[in-house]
């Protein structure tokens, strides 16, 4: 986390600082420290908090200017970062890539925001880092110790609009012990029911599907060191989410379990990670969810093993390498081949340097193998300087050059017919340049500013040919070129704390070969979902026990044709948010009241799937 | 209480002014209107985005009215457009829905202004709308049914529908897949194109299937000639059958390619010549879709299709007998917009225009 604020000089003055510098890393290699020239933001955890009863999606979609497309409320929800697709965005989850396997994306809309501690974006490629997929930008979420917690235990409420419901609870404690073995538990649940009654059917003659869905959540983190540099993080996530996408046509529900089990052992330098990834996805199409699923199910069981040297002369320099190895285990009921068995290895080496006079580069590669396959060598140049480098103010110029790669998904290999088993990974060239500045003053006021220029290629972007009869190939040729502009202003004092936070982004992606030979006015036109601009601003304000929080969103319009002329037109979303806390003794109660889409805007993410008006929700908390 | 006045007097003027405009307007059978004579297509549209669109097209020139339905109803239609037709006057477009919302929306077929829509919760995956004998006041709509939890179809019906009330006053079961459809006499003609080798009959007095017409596999279209002949293109073959005895008199095997398929079966005017497709997935050539169009003469012993009238493929075809032209949809992908070329009967082109996604269906009037 410490390099991380290095990197992303905004987090200084984070309200989440003081808490994340207190913490061991036990997972801060994974992120960060060799991420030299690209951007990482780290939400702010009072904005975090206004979200404690949504998923990530909605989290997200307030936060930056990932364009999230939602096929529906309580359903499918998929980000896209720097133009590309939903299945250009790695999420991690403590270093593991958790997308699903047979998909090859993340749904957003099943990962609840309590179910973590720090969500960090990371824009741009790093393949060399994060391996397969990571080629528009990484979501990273991380589980953390609090050592210095004692008995807390938490209980949430919420109802909202559409006779929604949701409950949530949380208990963590740490102790050291005698023997100097110090333990720190985190254990958070959440049940919800969207039932989602509107009281209309259509949205602007639109069809305002009444998805329903149920979602049971759980995860244990457990940790533990001792006085000679021991550290070993537990980690288990169950979650289920069962929803009917629209409960006037049978066919059409789906189900969803992920179960995560990490172990986490760090010793000096050294870290082991070992952990089992279980997801099931079922689709039914019936009434009975129990009959005759479409299902899939896949393990995943994986090895990591890093050791990190560290050589201090003039100048820091740390060189870490690694390997992961991961067995894949996939049975797809519509597969023909019944059982898969994938091994995959990553063998990855990152170095970086750090000179006394504010300059640092990085210099990461990683190679990776699946079955008997080589996949893309990924190599990665970083490099940061700081012109400006005082107690209150500095200037950061970072630049980037990254190769990015994906290997194709378990569908796109192996679905009857339609896969093809011989497809070739995708492969990217990114680049970018960052220029931030910050600057602070002794009453608390901070103020960032900063803007990324950014491009990339991407060969071999395998695509689901409606011309072949949807045949995966590695058909298309994307080309990026966007810029991001983002500010922050922080101002804190004795019991009055305010933030705004807001970032523009202008993306243009571009087709640049041709499906077919006969016509070509396709090329050059804006890849299809991918806003042109968007932007996105939020603000919150606490004094004393009260907080409130207002974020605004700008969707600019989106093609959804491949000669761009149909379009979903651009919207604008605000959300607000009130809470109040009391404490009667030692027991604390907060009540919220937020509203969700308070312009009351009607917007499409996907064409004729209508949006939700306006709603609210009442939370109540218990803390004790 | 000037300013009173004057807002209580124009909230009186302006609807008085509006429909005195209203009533000025000359009734709607004397002026020409915007769809009375041109080519419909029916673009099917990209299946999961339900964003099927009909284009209206000048016989004469290339003006190119787009998504008519939306133009004049302010809303899309929801599905991938299976079919235009006109019954007395009445538009009827059959419209897909990737999530079961199937209907067919009715509409003024001067006008392309809603009428109603035609719905019911188990007419699910509806194909192709024919109308009932004349003087009946019924039409027939052929539907799959809903997918089954293996994600296979049960066998398919045919609904009947009261035009006058615009329902669905009976379901009568037929084969698997049943699609294409034509009323011969008294009699429906329905193709079974899903995994069947049988053509239901039905007898349109009693709206009862009456005969099974045994023709070797999936039937794909059905045409009668100018002799009152039926031909039904089945398992890559031509046959034609005899409306009274419903006895086989000749089938014929379209080329001799191992994996071609013969398909958008349409006749000319004179109903003598018959134009359809005949493609395959090229699966040494990573799946790419080849084929040409093809004509034959209903007197033909053979249909050797191996001399192509036009050297391209098409997602549908079309003949406007008004100028013996032959329309042929062209889909370069099912997420841009499509075009139609427009053929002379020799194969020679005249021009093309370009319409929406996947121009698939036409309707000439």
């Amino acid at each position: 986390m410490v390099v991380i604020c290095c990197v992303y000089g905004i987090n200084v003055w984070g309200q989440n600082t003081p808490k994340l510098l207190n913490t061991i890393p036990v997972t801060a290699p994974s992120i960060g420290q060799f991420t030299v020239g690209l951007r990482v933001q780290v939400l702010d955890s009072s904005l975090s908090k206004q979200y404690q009863y949504k998923q990530i999606d909605e989290l997200l979609a307030m936060s930056s200017t990932l364009a999230i497309k939602n096929y529906g409320q309580s359903r499918l929800s998929t980000s896209s970062f720097r133009g590309t697709s939903a299945i250009h965005t790695a999420v991690l989850w403590n270093g593991l890539n958790i997308n699903n396997p047979t998909l090859g994306q993340a749904d957003l809309s099943i990962i609840p925001s309590i179910g973590f501690d720090a969500l960090s974006i990371q824009y741009g490629a790093s393949g060399s880092q994060f391996g397969s997929g990571a080629v528009g930008g990484s979501i990273q979420l991380e589980n953390k110790a609090n050592w210095n917690t004692k008995s807390v235990l938490q209980l949430g409420l919420e109802t909202s609009s559409f006779m929604n419901s949701q409950i949530q609870g949380s208990f963590s404690d740490s102790k050291t012990t005698k023997n100097g073995i110090t333990w720190a538990i985190k254990l958070a649940s959440i049940y919800q029911n969207q039932v989602n009654n509107y009281p209309t059917n259509s949205r602007n003659q639109v069809d305002l599907a009444q998805s329903q869905a149920k979602q049971k959540g759980i995860s244990v983190d457990l940790y533990l060191k001792n006085t000679k540099n021991s550290l070993l993080g537990i980690y288990t996530w169950l979650g289920n989410y069962d929803l009917v996408i629209e409960p006037n046509y049978t066919a059409a529900r789906q189900f969803n379990q992920n179960l995560r089990l990490l172990l986490d052992y760090q010793k000096n330098n050294t870290v082991l990670k070992t952990a089992i990834l279980r997801d099931r996805l079922d689709y039914y199409a019936s009434n009975d969810p129990k009959t005759n699923p479409s299902a899939s199910v896949t393990n995943r069981y994986i090895l990591r093993l890093e050791h990190e040297f560290n050589f201090t002369k003039n100048h820091q320099q740390s060189l870490k390498i690694g390997f992961d190895e991961s067995l894949w285990q996939t049975q797809v009921s519509v597969y023909s081949e019944k059982n898969i068995l994938e091994n995959r290895i990553d063998f990855y080496a990152l170095f970086k340097q750090e000179f006394l006079g504010g300059l640092s580069y990085s210099i990461n590669a990683r190679q990776n193998l699946v079955g008997s396959r080589w996949s893309a060598f990924s190599p990665s140049l970083g490099i940061e300087y700081k012109a400006i480098q005082k107690e209150r103010k500095s200037l950061k110029i970072l630049g980037n050059v990254s190769r990015s790669y994906r290997v194709p998904t378990l569908n796109e290999k192996y679905w009857p017919v339609l896969g093809n088993p011989n497809l070739q990974p995708e492969k990217g060239i990114a680049t970018e340049a960052s220029v931030i500045y910050t600057i602070g003053n002794k009453k608390g006021q901070n103020f960032e500013l900063g803007t990324t220029l950014h491009r990339q290629v991407i060969e071999n972007w395998v695509y689901w040919n409606p011309d072949k009869n949807y045949r995966a190939e590695n058909l298309q040729l994307v080309k990026v070129l966007g810029l991001e502009v983002f500010s922050k202003y922080y101002y804190k004092i004795n019991e009055y704390s305010f933030n705004i936070f807001a970032q523009y982004s202008y993306t243009k992606s571009t087709q640049e070969k041709n499906y077919t030979n006969t016509v070509t006015n396709t090329l050059g036109k804006q890849v299809i979902y991918i806003p042109l601009h968007q932007a996105v601003i939020n603000s919150q304000f606490s004094y004393k026990q009260w907080a409130m929080g207002l974020q605004c969103q700008y969707m600019g319009y989106r093609y959804i044709d491949f000669d761009n002329r149909q379009f979903l037109p651009a919207y604008v979303m605000i959300n607000g948010q009130a809470s109040k806390q009391m404490n009667f003794r030692n027991v604390k109660s907060k009540a919220m009241l937020s509203a969700q889409n308070i312009g009351n805007s009607f917007y499409l993410n996907v064409e004729r799937k209508a949006m939700p008006g306006i709603q609210f929700n009442l939370a109540w908390q218990l803390i004790i | 209480m000037k300013n009173q006045t004057m807002k209580i007097t124009s909230t009186l003027l302006y609807p008085l002014t509006i429909s005195l405009l209203i009533a000025c307007n000359p009734s709607e059978n004397d002026t020409p209107q915007p769809y009375d004579s041109g080519v419909i297509v029916g673009n099917a549209g990209n299946f999961t985005d339900n964003n099927g669109s009909i284009s209206f097209v000048s016989r004469d020139t290339k003006l190119v009215t787009f998504n008519t339905f939306k133009k004049e109803n302010s809303r899309e239609l929801g599905g991938l457009v299976q079919q235009y037709t006109e019954i007395d006057g009445k538009g009827y477009i059959v419209v897909d829905n990737s999530s079961g919302a199937d209907k067919i929306e009715v509409v003024n077929a001067r006008t392309m202004q809603s009428i109603g829509k035609i719905q019911d919760a188990d007419v699910i995956n509806p194909r192709m709308m024919v109308a009932g004998p004349t003087g009946t006041g019924k039409a027939y709509l052929s539907y799959w049914g809903n997918l089954k939890a293996d994600y296979t179809f049960n066998k398919g019906f045919v609904a009947v529908i009261d035009l006058g009330t615009m329902a669905i006053v009976k379901k009568i079961a037929v084969g698997f897949g049943p699609d294409a459809m034509k009323i011969v006499g008294t009699d429906l003609y329905v193709c079974n194109q899903g995994g069947d080798t049988k053509v239901s009959i039905i007898n349109t007095q009693t709206d009862t299937q009456s005969q099974q017409l045994e023709v070797g596999g999936n039937a794909k279209a059905i045409e009668t000639d100018i002799n009152g002949s039926v031909w039904i293109l089945a398992n890559n073959k031509m046959l034609k059958i005899n409306p009274q005895s419903k006895a086989i008199e000749r089938s014929l095997k379209i080329g001799t390619h191992p994996e071609k398929e013969a398909g958008n079966l349409v006749i000319n005017a004179d109903k003598k010549t018959f134009y359809f497709t005949y493609s395959f997935y090229d699966a040494n050539n990573n799946y790419e879709l080849k084929g040409e169009t093809y004509s034959f003469g209903i007197d033909d012993t053979s249909i050797a299709a191996n001399k192509p009238l036009i050297n391209r493929v098409f997602s549908g075809l079309g003949y406007d007998a008004a100028q013996n032209r032959l329309y042929a949809g062209f889909t370069p992908s099912y997420k841009q917009a499509g075009y139609v070329f427009r053929y002379e009967t020799s194969g020679k082109i005249i021009d093309s225009v370009k319409v929406e996604i996947a121009p698939s269906s036409f309707y000439f009037k």
